[in-house]
């Protein structure tokens, strides 16, 4: 019953942000809100299912190129709808890529869906007509008119954020059911022995193509909400600086924990922004945070966490610890 | 009656390297049979065969009707034949519960439902309380596999092949590494488990083998060299003579 | 007469950077071979070895002189990755490992751009080897010779290694059977902290030789870096023909692929890849698992 209320004030306290934030700290929550999800559904790739990508930044793109198309050349489709599509669209580029990609163990795993993405980013950058190459593609949301006659101004932040957050929380709350359901544990299986899975009756490539797919879709949702949000959308969104931001902030967070990688994005995010402020040399010291991180602190900031029993429930974590370094 | 496994004519080998040469074999259903050899006779890698690792180089495999020459891992599990390894091959981050668990789901072919959440599938929970139960490793339960002990985690191979109900159990050297204490408590498991199904079991253990077996096939060097009850075995001259060449003194007397 | 000779001249080209890319690769496809890690940060070793020559000459003004500090610091540092870091996370699997190479390969790139700064260098080409001679109806600049040449040498001091030595012999039967080798009482992880740091100062030979041709630049890691993946890919992990025949293949491609289709060399090379992935995973040379 406790558990129920603290769940509840977890979902409700967040609609409050805008009202305590200025605009310029909204704008870095609704960042930390769509890199979130993509992070979020990264891990359930590469936490639960084992399989690290190195091009995961395929599918946000394409997410993202895809409602901009639909508001240019359909209209104003209403913005709920553009996301469902922009997630069909990275449900069958992920499908197509997983197709491809899942079969693979491990390092070519991640060496191919690297070389997906890069083919990605060179048809975003040389396709001109279509996606405007290098410029961007202008993504120009429409306001969103909801029974009752309140109209949210994609222009507005605080607007924006709440429709954000309430996506965001429907896309975790499906992520989160999925990982409860056999499909779910049938990933787990994956990760740690897919061999034995296979002799269990388990169809290692279903399995991981299915995971892949709906990875794949979210991953979209959250391209869509980052380009809807940027009112622009360029070949950098699939390139490999993308692909590694989001493995930087998966790991940092913790990816024995479902919203570890959230609270990674926010660490990542907040730590980003005031390095920036702090030294031109910002990104070597990301470089040596994450390869420190690696030796000493694997599983991330929720590891970490981890051992405060408190709070563990809050995070979500498994009652499995996950592998301590020997 | 049809053979529950039938293996006809099988042949394999690594790279040139013979390893099984004109393998036939017939287990009736119901038979709990014993494949014996000495290291390096290919048992290993009949039993990968058998259960689809790899396919042979020629020859078929018969599980009933079905020809599963071949066959993936996955496909030939579903009709219902299941391994154990030789190897502890576990799921190191799972607990026990979870593990058996997820054997239990394969077999009522919920594998691939993503919508029921699987802490609520009632008889889903029981079905995994009981082969828990059967194996005597109740107590140990949220315990990840990875840090169980060795006597354990065969126990636990035992149970995950044993809860998928199969109607063929293949064991690889199932007393592997255990002391005298914990080969009696298999040898009691493994005739309760695979009371009405068919049995096929690698072993090195001769008491095992001989407590256990309705019929032993001897392996020597890739081929069969007598397959038989476990009387007509012991007292087979060419089997005794693999046996002595290698060794020195029986140890199937 | 004209047209043979610019033919010619890209084959050239061709092979001159193939023999390059064989330098960098063959590390790493050995590593890889040897421990199942995909080394990300032999790129940077690479690099290194070229701005650790742009500051050798302009110290000391002497080019050759990098060709004996740079392997040397690079095969140390090599060595304290593979000893210190990677061996530590061992335990952790093949993605943490993949991970933290990784990670290295980022911040020595960012390093490299702090030190030296964000812009290209230029490295002078050694006076011995300046200039240009007559060849193939056309002229053609001695260094780059210098590089084919010098590259096929150390590539057939490797095969003399491999092939007629014991050390090569215990080198490639740990490539292809560690537990073995292990076994027969070979000490294994010194073997492998061996290839691994020979492997990262064979990279940084490769950058000194190529920073007069190339110029020290600080994108030079991330762009040999796919084209390595490709040839490790293509030529089989483990397999240094593979590489070889890989590399050459990778530097005609590329060469006459900027010659005919400039708007098409990046997605080039990355549909070879996963073609190879997808039909023949273990590559040219390459076994499976």
């Amino acid at each position: 019953m406790r558990r129920n209320a603290l769940i509840a004030a977890a979902v409700v306290a967040p609609y409050f942000v805008p009202l305590g934030l200025d605009t310029v700290h909204l704008r870095v929550a609704i960042e930390i809100l769509y890199f979130g999800l993509f992070a979020v559904s990264f891990n359930l790739l590469f936490g639960y299912t084992g399989m690290l990508s190195f091009g995961y930044a395929a599918t946000f793109g394409v997410g993202g190129y895809a409602v901009g198309l639909i508001w240019k050349h359909l209209g104003a489709v209403p913005v709920p709808l553009a996301l469902a599509m922009g997630a069909l669209a990275g449900a069958v580029a992920g499908l197509v890529i997983g197709f491809f990609c899942v079969r693979l163990r491990r390092t070519y795993f991640s060496l191919l869906t690297l070389a997906f993405s890069q083919f990605l980013f060179a048809v975003a950058l040389k396709w001109r007509d279509v996606t405007r190459g290098d410029d961007g593609l202008t993504v120009s949301p429409p306001d969103l008119t909801l029974p009752g006659g309140i109209v949210v101004h994609m222009g507005n932040a605080s607007h924006f954020y709440w429709l954000e957050l309430t996506v965001v929380l429907l896309c975790l709350w499906l992520a989160w059911r999925f990982i409860r359901t056999p499909l779910g544990n049938a990933a787990l299986l994956m990760r740690d022995n897919d061999e034995r899975a296979a002799f269990l009756g388990y169809s290692v490539f279903g399995t991981k193509l299915i995971v892949f797919t709906f990875a794949s879709a979210l991953a979209a949702v959250a391209g869509a909400l980052f380009a809807s949000f940027q009112r622009l959308v360029s070949p950098s969104a699939v390139d490999l600086g993308t692909s590694t931001e989001v493995v930087f902030m998966a790991l940092f967070g913790g990816t024995g924990a479902f919203l570890g990688p959230f609270l990674g994005t926010a660490a990542y995010i907040s730590l980003q922004n005031w390095l920036a402020r702090t030294t031109e040399h910002w990104p070597f010291v990301i470089g040596l945070l994450f390869v420190v991180m690696i030796l000493f602190m694997h599983t991330g900031l929720t590891g970490l966490i981890r051992r405060a029993a408190t709070l563990r429930r809050f995070f979500g974590a498994r009652r499995v610890p996950v592998r301590e370094p020997a | 009656m049809t053979a529950a496994l039938e293996l006809r004519d099988i042949h394999h080998d690594f790279s040139g390297l013979r390893v099984l040469t004109g393998i036939n074999l017939a287990v009736a259903p119901g038979e709990r049979h014993a494949i014996i050899g000495p290291n390096g006779a290919g048992k290993s890698t009949l039993f990968n065969i058998i259960s689809g690792r790899f396919a042979p180089r020629r020859g078929r495999v018969m599980y009933r009707d079905h020809d599963i020459t071949g066959a993936p891992p996955h496909r030939i599990a579903r009709l219902g034949v299941a391994r154990s390894f030789q190897i502890i091959n576990t799921f190191p981050r799972l607990t026990v519960y979870q593990s058996v668990r997820s054997a239990v789901v394969s077999r009522r072919g919920l594998r691939l439902d993503a919508w029921r959440l699987l802490d609520r599938l009632m008889d889903v929970a029981q079905e995994t309380d009981e082969v828990l139960a059967l194996l005597g490793l109740v107590d140990r339960r949220d315990t990840p596999a990875s840090a169980l002990s060795y006597g354990e985690q065969r126990e636990l191979e035992i149970a995950l092949t044993v809860a998928a109900r199969p109607e063929l159990i293949l064991l690889d050297e199932p007393t592997a590494g255990l002391n005298t204490e914990e080969t009696r408590k298999a040898i009691g498991l493994i005739r309760q488990v695979s009371e009405g199904k068919t049995l096929v079991m690698v072993e090195h253990d001769m008491e095992v083998v001989f407590t256990l077996a309705d019929r032993i096939s001897v392996l020597h060097y890739g081929e069969v060299l007598a397959t038989g009850p476990p009387d007509e075995i012991r007292s087979n001259e060419q089997v005794q003579r693999a046996y002595l060449g290698r060794r020195g003194s029986p140890d199937i007397s | 007469m004209f047209a043979l000779s610019v033919y010619a001249t890209q084959a050239l080209h061709g092979m001159v950077y193939g023999m390059l890319l064989f330098l960098v690769a063959s590390g790493l496809t050995l590593v890889f071979g040897m421990m199942g890690i995909l080394n990300i940060a032999h790129a940077a070793f690479y690099m290194l070895g070229a701005y650790l020559a742009y500051t050798t000459v302009a110290v000391t003004g002497n080019f050759w002189l990098s060709l004996l500090v740079a392997p040397i610091v690079v095969g140390l540092v090599g060595a304290g990755v593979e000893r210190g870091l990677l061996r530590r996370i061992h335990a952790f699997g093949h993605a943490y490992e993949l991970l933290l190479t990784f990670g290295l390969f980022f911040m020595l790139a960012e390093a490299v751009r702090w030190i030296w700064g964000n812009y290209t260098l230029e490295v002078p080409t050694p006076p011995l080897l300046a200039g240009s001679i007559p060849l193939l109806g056309s002229t053609y600049p001695v260094y780059r010779l210098f590089i084919l040449g010098f590259s096929a040498a150390i590539c057939l001091l490797m095969a003399v290694v491999l092939l007629r030595t014991r050390v090569g012999i215990i080198i490639r039967s740990a490539v292809s059977d560690g537990e073995m080798v292990s076994a027969l009482g070979i000490n294994t992880p010194l073997v492998a902290l061996g290839v691994f740091s020979v492997g990262a100062a064979l990279a940084a030979i490769a950058g000194v030789i190529a920073a007069p041709f190339l110029q020290a630049d600080p994108s030079m890691g991330a762009a040999i870096l796919t084209d390595c993946f490709v040839v490790v890919v293509v030529g089989g992990f483990g397999s240094l023909l593979g590489a070889l025949l890989a590399s050459l293949m990778i530097g005609e491609l590329q060469s006459f692929g900027i010659l005919w289709f400039p708007a098409f060399a990046l997605v080039f090379q990355f549909l070879l890849m996963a073609a190879v992935l997808v039909l023949r995973p273990q590559g040219l040379f390459g076994e499976l698992g």
